[in-house]
Formats: C-alpha cells, structure tokens, sequence
C-alpha cells in the first residue's frame, strides 16, 4: 500500500461498502413506506398534521427543543420508556413517514414527546408549561413566547400558539401494522 | 528524520514553506477553542440555574449547545487537524509546499463559512441533525474550503522523493478522504433530497459516527502513531499490526451508525448489523493498544514520556481513545445500551473520545509543532503546566459528570447537584485553554511573519 | 513521482496532483450519490398497488357511466336504455308503467314482455 490512489480506492471501498448496506437496503426497506390504516378499511395513520403543528415543528427546531427532547419510544425489552407511561407502544418506522425532519433526538434532559399530544389534557396545560419554569425542572421558562397585557393576563404570541398545536399532534395512540396497540 | 533542529531559532526549509497556513490554522483554531470553552461553560451553568439568559430566544439551551458543538468540531478540532496532517505528511514526505496561498484560501473560507453559519444557527436557522445544523448552503462552501486547505497531505503523499510510507500516512489520507464524501453525502440525503422517515436517522448516524471515528479519529491517530514514534525514538511494536489497525478501523467504523440508534423505529436487522461492527471495533482498538501501549511501555518508557510534554498530552489522549472505544464496545450490547442510552452518560463517552482523546493530541502536537515552526520557545513552562492538570482534571470530571448525571436521569438525585462536576469541569478546560492560548498566541505573535526562517 | 529535481521546480505539479486528488473524490461522491438517486427513484409495493387501485376504480367508474349511458341487453333477459330515453318514452305512452307494475307484480305464464328497466336496476 504505497500508492497513494490504492489508498484511496480502498478507503473508497470501505465506505461504499456501509454505504450500501446501511443506507441503500435501508432505502429499499424504509423509503417507499406509507400511511396505513390501523383495521382493514379505516382511516390512514399517522394522521396528516394540521398546517399550525407544520409551522410549530419550524419552531420546535428553531428554539433547539430536539437537544433536550427524543421522540422515539423504544420497545418494552429496551429500557423502560413504556412503563413511564410515555406511550403505550413502542413507535415505528411507519410513525414518521410524513415529517419533513426526523428528530428522533439523542439525549433525554426532558420526557420524550412522541406521545406528549396524548398525554396532555389541554392547550393551557401546554402554555403554562411553556411560560413558565416547573418546580425541580431543568427546562426554563420561555417567557418570550408570551407577551403580558396591561391586565397582567399572557398572551401567546403566533409562534407559542404554533408550537403547542405542533406538540398537540404528536401522538402515536393508533395502531399500526408493525406495533397494534394494546387494549 | 534528518531535519537539524540543534539550533534553536532557525526554521527548516520544508516547516517555512508550509508555515503560513500552518499558522493560519492554528490561529483560527484557538479562538474557535476559546469561543467553544466559553460556549460549553454557558451550557453548564444552564444546567445549574435554568433560567440563566434565558430571557431572549437566541440563547436556548438548545442553540448554545449547537453552537458549542460546531465551533468545536469545525472551529477548533477540524482547523487544528489541517494543521497537523499538513505538517506531519510534509514532515514525514519531505513536502515543500509551493502555492501555500491555497491551503490559506480555504482556512479563510472555511472560518468565515463557518461563522455565518453559526449567527444563523444563533438568529434561529438550524436543523435537527446533530453537526449539520447550519443552514444548508453553509456544508457546500465547507466542503470547497476543505478540498482547498486539507487536500495536501494527499499531495504530499503523491509526490514525495522516496517510496517509504509511515503507519500515520495512512490515517492522514483516509482521514482526509472521508470528511467531503461523508459530508456530501449525508447533506445531500438530509437537507437537499432528504429521504423519507427514519431513513433521515439513519443517514445522520452513518454520517456522525465516520465523522467522529474516522475524521476526528483517524486525524488524531496519525498524529499519536507520529508523535509516539518520534518522541520515544523508538519503533512501534508490532508495526505489522498497524496496517490491519488501520484497515478493520476504517472498515467496521464506518457501519458503527446504527449502534447509535438501538431500540429506536429502525429495523432490527440494521441495529444488530451496527452491533456487529461496534463489537468488531475491538479489532482495531486492541491493534493501536499494543502499537502504542507495546512500544512505550518496556524499559520504563511511560515515565519518559511523562517527563515530555507533547509525549505526556498523546499519552494521556491514547489512553483515553482505548479507553472511549472500550466504553462505546461495552455499551453497543443491548442491555446495557438501554440503561445509558439517552443519558449523559452517552455524552460524557463522546467528550472521552472527542476531547480527552483528540484535543488532548491536538495540544501534545502544538506543543512539538509551533517551536519548530515559529523557531522560538514556549514563553512559559507554568502555564503548560497549567494548561496539562486542569485539561486532564476537566477531562476526568467530564466523565465524572456523565455518570452522575446519568444517575439522575434515572431519578435517583436531583439534577442541578448532579450536573455540578460539569460545571467544575468547564471551568476547569475554560482555564486551561486560556493558558494554552495565551502561551500559543504569545509564540505566534513573537515572530508574526516567517520573517526570521532560515535564507535559502 | 519527483519532477523537483530540477533546479526551477515546476509549480503546476504540485497543483495538478491536487487536482487528481479532486478529481478522485469527484468521482467517488459522484458514484455514491448515483447510486442513492437510482435507488431513491425506483417505486416501491405500495407504489404500485396504489397505480393498481386507482386504474380499477376509473374502470369500474367508466363501466358504470356505460351502463347509463347506452342500451342493450342484461343477463336476466331484460333490457335496459338510457334514461332519457326512458323518460320520453313515458311521457309519451303513460300506459308503458301501468303494463310495467303488472308485469313485476306476477310474472305471469306468457312470455315476459320486454320491459324497460333504468340502467342501475
């Protein structure tokens, strides 16, 4: 190995080689995959999200939420996500066939939030969350997604009120063909 | 080696043809360093007191610490390894570089792609993959500063007078050869024709773990092989070893990505093939263990390079990339992944391969490298001691850090007590690094222009 | 390999050899990405069942159009015309519905008349 374009070519090699067997079978499995109902005839799932959560996620990866955040719960033999109560199955491939980016995240200083728009019972849940810092948190405020009128009530501004309807919909409580919910 | 360094104060022919953008590197790369320590240092007091600037949207937890990742990795890091693959190959090839306004061209772009990358990380322009969150105009212009400041070791190597070649040429030119396809690629498949679904995960664990391993890695292991070689005047042990060390190296670390993902929405078939590899890493790591371990460790040779500052840095840096390729082997099983997977567990076991590993080597290469390519002295031996004990403290406490932090992410303490030894730490490298460039930049700017190199 | 041996080195050479190396990594991303392009273009299963389903719904569709459309004979030995034609045929003749209800309330023991039915039935 002396020649500076063997090298190469086998540095070359090595890469095509994972290159192929990670990404293009990985392509070949994953990348014509689409909607499909949960029973023979039903509506297709995930659900197309509302044109509010599309410009919520723009915020979501602006304010660098996915750094803190995952969403992906992972299968009962793999940590203990489900018994959390984070989601009641694990999610799957099928789950994020119509996100423009993927954050699957990597590092959880939060609750995963594939399920969150499950978990919470209403918008003002959210919006409290958001404005202000939980007791024994390490997620602070964000008090500039609010602005405060004269009578001291918080108004959201369009990017908190995007927000929250883009975590709203982040839900994985129907079943799909690789994971069905239990009942 | 026969490059006559007896007399101080003079500069050999091939260290002044390559010492412009040498220094232009270096340059660049230390006020990345500070600007990252301080970033890192703003990182860990969020941890401690949540609301700490928080009060404008510029400043989230998040986009700090994106911008804190890419000033080191492309700021510090990448700036710092063209310098050192440029010099080690020219040293090792007898390379005069004759157009240096070249490498100088790209160092300039690069820096200043970089930085306009990174306001528009700060305005609110990222992405979600880690390393690729600048705005995806920004990759394209990196990859053509790099082919101009980085591809010529690869010259060097193509044309050097005789036919030997050295263990760490190799890391080099691989090293070398990975940073612009990976990054192609993996912009190409993520933000300009993104693929669909988890694909996207995929792709983006492929593209971080080649960049991780193999550009940051293989760099920084050419410079240990070099440095170890040089320092100790002895021959590596079990040199016939190194070429398969370097083959399985580039061979399995490149299908590691998956590993990254276990029990994420991705098949099983692709997260046990990443297993696979990630076991498969032993191969590699065990061969550079007894390359290095097996030529410093008879006849009292650890002690010897303990008492040699670039010596001391790249042992402490060899150890910890055993050390970090044994922990991410150990965590790649199943069980044990679900246990630290999403932990800062997980961070503190990249900050052992990324900084105690190759910043650690970095330093030990300045410190051997900017002597001869300045021809002047380090201005003072305090602060290279000081720079040593809080990097190696905050490189400790970092680990520290990750496993109690990591403890209280499964609840059992509270948090802001458990993510104190970070802070410590980044105070600890805040010190550090300002000790190392305070001494870098005096050197540098005691002989400004390579005005005072030999006549020739 | 060494062309500096000359006492006026040649500066093009070093630069040509960088230009290789450019070109080598030109190539190698331009295979890789290739490679990506043909595979991400290719449909898939569900691709195709989709084309499958939607080229037998517009021919059901058009089959069902066809049957209010034209006349002719249905299996059952009764025949069927457009419905306009139906209509005008009523409004002419009224007696035709009075002979119609007969004819379906008993079948009879003659011959069935020819009976107008609407294309659906």
């Amino acid at each position: 190995m002396k020649n500076l374009n063997l090298i190469l070519a086998g540095v070359f090699f090595t890469l095509a080689a994972s290159f192929g067997g990670l990404l293009l079978s990985g392509q070949v499995q994953l990348g014509q995959l689409h909607r499909a109902p949960a029973e023979e005839g039903g509506p297709l799932f995930p659900a197309k999200e509302p044109g509010l959560a599309i410009q919520g996620r723009e915020v979501y990866l602006s304010l660098g939420c996915v750094t803190c955040h995952t969403q992906q719960v992972r299968p009962a033999g793999q940590g203990n996500d489900i018994a959390r109560g984070w989601a009641s199955r694990p999610s799957v491939a099928r789950d994020y066939v119509l996100q423009s980016q993927v954050l699957l995240g990597n590092r959880r200083l939060g609750p995963d939030l594939v399920n969150y728009g499950a978990r919470v019972k209403s918008d003002d849940e959210v919006h409290t969350h958001l404005r202000t810092s939980m007791p024994g948190s390490v997620m602070p405020a964000y008090g500039f997604l609010y602005t405060q009128s004269k009578d001291g009530s918080f108004r959201p501004t369009e990017d908190a009120v995007a927000l929250v309807a883009y975590l709203k919909s982040l839900k994985i409580d129907y079943s799909s063909p690789e994971a069905k919910l239990k009942q | 080696m026969s490059q006559d360094y007896s007399s101080r104060g003079s500069v050999s022919r091939i260290d002044a043809s390559i010492s412009v953008p040498v220094r232009t590197f270096i340059f660049s790369s230390l006020l990345w360093l500070l600007v990252a320590s301080v970033l890192s240092l703003i990182v860990a007091l969020k941890l401690q007191v949540p609301s700490f600037l928080g009060e404008c949207p510029w400043f989230t937890y998040g986009r700090i610490e994106t911008l804190q990742r890419n000033a080191f990795i492309y700021g510090w890091a990448s700036n710092a390894l063209f310098a050192l693959n440029l010099w080690i190959m020219s040293s090792l090839a007898r390379f005069e570089l004759k157009s240096s306004w070249l490498p100088v061209l790209g160092g300039i772009v690069w820096n200043l792609t970089l930085t306009y990358g990174l306001i528009q990380v700060l305005l609110g322009q990222l992405n979600g993959f880690a390393l690729l969150e600048m705005p995806k105009e920004v990759a394209p212009a990196m990859v053509v500063a790099f082919l101009f400041a980085a591809l010529w070791p690869a010259v060097a190597f193509a044309r050097r007078p005789t036919g030997n070649v050295f263990v760490s040429q190799w890391y080099i030119i691989g090293a070398t050869f990975v940073f612009p396809v990976i990054t192609v690629v993996a912009q190409l498949m993520l933000l300009w024709c993104p693929t669909l679904g988890v694909m996207q995960a995929l792709v983006h664990s492929w593209f971080y773990q080649n960049l991780i391993l193999l550009w940051l890695g293989g760099s920084a292991l050419s410079a240990v092989y070099y440095f170890v070689a040089k320092e100790s005047g002895r021959t590596i042990s079990a040199y016939y070893l190194a070429t398969v060390g370097f083959w399985t190296l580039f061979l399995f670390a490149s299908w590691t990505g998956p590993a990254t993902l276990l029990g994420g929405p991705i098949p099983v078939w692709l997260q046990s093939v990443g297993v696979v590899a990630a076991l498969l890493m032993l191969v590699p790591t065990v061969i550079t263990a007894v390359n290095i371990f097996g030529t410093l460790a008879p006849r009292n040779g650890i002690a010897q390079a303990w008492n040699n500052t670039t010596l001391r840095f790249v042992l402490v840096g060899a150890i910890s990339f055993t050390l970090s390729a044994l922990l991410n082997i150990v965590f790649s099983t199943r069980s044990l992944n679900a246990l630290v997977r999403f932990t800062p567990f997980g961070q503190a076991q990249e900050h052992l391969a990324i900084y105690s590993f190759v910043s650690m080597v970095i330093f030990g290469a300045a410190y051997y490298i900017l002597p001869r390519l300045t021809g002047s002295f380090w201005p003072s031996a305090k602060l290279v001691h000081l720079h040593f004990w809080s990097c190696a403290a905050g490189s400790l406490l970092f680990v520290v850090a990750g496993l109690t932090q990591g403890w209280a992410a499964h609840g059992r303490t509270d948090f802001a007590v458990s993510a104190l030894p970070g802070l410590l730490a980044a105070s600890l490298l805040l010190v550090g690094h300002f000790a190392f460039a305070l001494n870098a930049l005096g050197m540098l700017a005691a002989d400004k222009a390579p005005s005072n190199r030999r006549s020739y | 390999m060494s062309d500096s041996n000359n006492s006026r080195p040649v500066i093009s050479g070093q630069v040509a050899s960088w230009l290789g190396v450019i070109a080598f990594l030109a190539v190698a991303i331009a295979v890789i990405t290739y490679a990506y392009l043909a595979f991400r273009s290719t449909d898939g299963v569900d691709a195709d069942r989709r084309l499958a389903q939607k080229a037998l719904r517009a021919d059901l569709e058009s089959k069902a159009k066809g049957k209010l459309a034209d006349s002719g004979r249905n299996t059952d030995g009764t025949y069927h015309i457009p419905i306009e034609a139906a209509i005008s045929l009523i409004a002419a003749k009224p007696e035709v519905l009075v002979q119609l209800r007969q004819s379906n309330v008993g079948p009879g023991a003659t011959a069935p008349a020819p009976v107008f039915t609407n294309g659906t039935k």
